[in-house]
């Protein structure tokens, strides 16, 4: 039971915080620099959840891929699993997206994944008085807590 | 979220925390850098009134609405000669605290006799005062018996959401990382010194009501949210 990586993003697709684990296949032989990464992993998450929401079955809704959806209508996917690692998504109600990257065998992680957001990024990012909302942050606080929380994760 | 609240002759009033932590935030960013003037001293004076019955709130007004000094504008005179960096930026958000102080002084030592001395005063500061407003005690109290008081609170609870970090990807001086220094003019960024303007005021307010005069500064020693506030009494009167 591994944790490879886990980023956050805003909104507006500014990467917020990285945090890296363990990652054996370095990010020159992939997506080419971080900020590179961050961004191709931002364009898949969007991408993806525009596609899901256009092959849903069950809600009867025409919207042209692209367009904006309101809240309520379009569907977010949990997680998916390739044969080496699993992602981990959460999408919260003000568009924080948090994706965790573990190894293959770990199950459903959408209650820690709340867990990340409320307990840790609500708690000491949002009420950190020297953090200006918006930007990319590195808190103490919130990094030595989300290690905690990993640790027991795996 | 927690709730703090507070009995006082059977009347509950209770404020969520997390209100109040997002509102000092604000509070800090609104007047953080913003030096008191003699036109601007009204506009100081009428949020002062707000900040009051915001602050009045979480502590259960017992009886109905305090009243404000009549000489506020005084008081700020002199206490504005003493404190911190004469009349820099910051000294809006300082005087505010001195008049919470001040408030809070009277409301929280009116069931008490009379003070033996100094010493006294500034133990209720750190037991009674300190409880009642941080709801625990100042963890150490140290003195040089000539008028210097350096009170240490290892878990400041207004800075435990607090952490220092660097930005990603921009250069360390633009990040929030200050200890205690006053402030910057034209600086965008909240430091730990603009958080603890505000309870330096309070300290010296508390202090005022009850007849010392002070000068308080801040320090953030170590990690965060330890921080020691040094006081330096300069005459008293009874």
């Amino acid at each position: 039971m591994v944790c490879y990586n886990m980023y956050i993003f805003n909104r507006d697709g500014v990467c917020l915080h990285y945090q890296e684990w363990s990652r054996p296949k370095h990010v020159k032989d992939g997506a080419g620099t971080l900020v590179d990464d961050a961004k191709m992993m931002f364009g898949l998450l969007f991408s993806l959840k525009n596609v899901c929401t256009a092959i849903d079955p069950t809600r009867e809704v025409k919207r042209p891929l692209g367009a904006p959806t309101p809240h309520g209508e379009g569907c977010s996917f949990r997680s998916f699993t390739t044969d080496c690692y699993k992602l981990h998504y959460l999408d919260s109600p003000s568009g924080i997206k948090i994706v965790l990257n573990t190894s293959t065998d770990l199950g459903n992680l959408e209650k820690h994944m709340w867990q990340i957001y409320s307990n840790l990024y609500c708690e000491y990012v949002v009420k950190n008085p020297l953090y200006t909302v918006g930007e990319p942050f590195e808190c103490e606080q919130f990094v030595q807590n989300l290690n905690k929380l990993i640790k027991s994760l795996g | 979220m927690e709730k703090q609240g507070q009995g006082q002759e059977g009347r509950r009033g209770e404020c969520a925390e997390t209100c109040f932590d997002l509102l000092l935030i604000e509070m800090i960013h609104l007047y953080g850098g913003r030096p008191t003037q003699g036109t601007t001293t009204t506009t100081t004076t009428t949020t002062t009134t707000t900040t009051n019955a915001t602050e009045a709130t979480p502590k259960a007004n017992g009886g109905g609405v305090q009243e404000r000094r009549p000489s506020g504008a005084q008081e700020r005179g002199p206490g504005e000669a003493g404190a911190g960096p004469g009349g820099g930026p910051g000294d809006g958000l300082e005087s505010m605290g001195f008049q919470v102080g001040c408030q809070l002084g009277e409301r929280y030592s009116k069931s008490r006799a009379s003070f033996d001395d100094t010493l006294d005063i500034v133990k209720f500061l750190c037991k009674d005062f300190w409880t009642e407003v941080f709801r625990k005690q100042v963890d150490n109290l140290k003195t040089n018996h000539r008028g210097v008081f350096v009170l240490y609170d290892s878990k400041f609870r207004w800075l435990r959401s607090a952490s220092a970090g660097k930005m990603m990807g921009d250069n360390a001086s633009a990040a929030a990382v200050g200890a205690g220094s006053g402030g910057q003019p034209g600086q965008g960024k909240t430091t730990v010194g603009d958080l603890l303007r505000f309870p330096c005021g309070l300290i010296r307010g508390v202090l005022f009501t009850l007849g010392i005069k002070a000068v308080v500064s801040a320090d953030v020693a170590s990690s965060l949210p330890a921080c020691s506030f040094t006081v330096k009494i300069q005459q008293q009167a009874k």
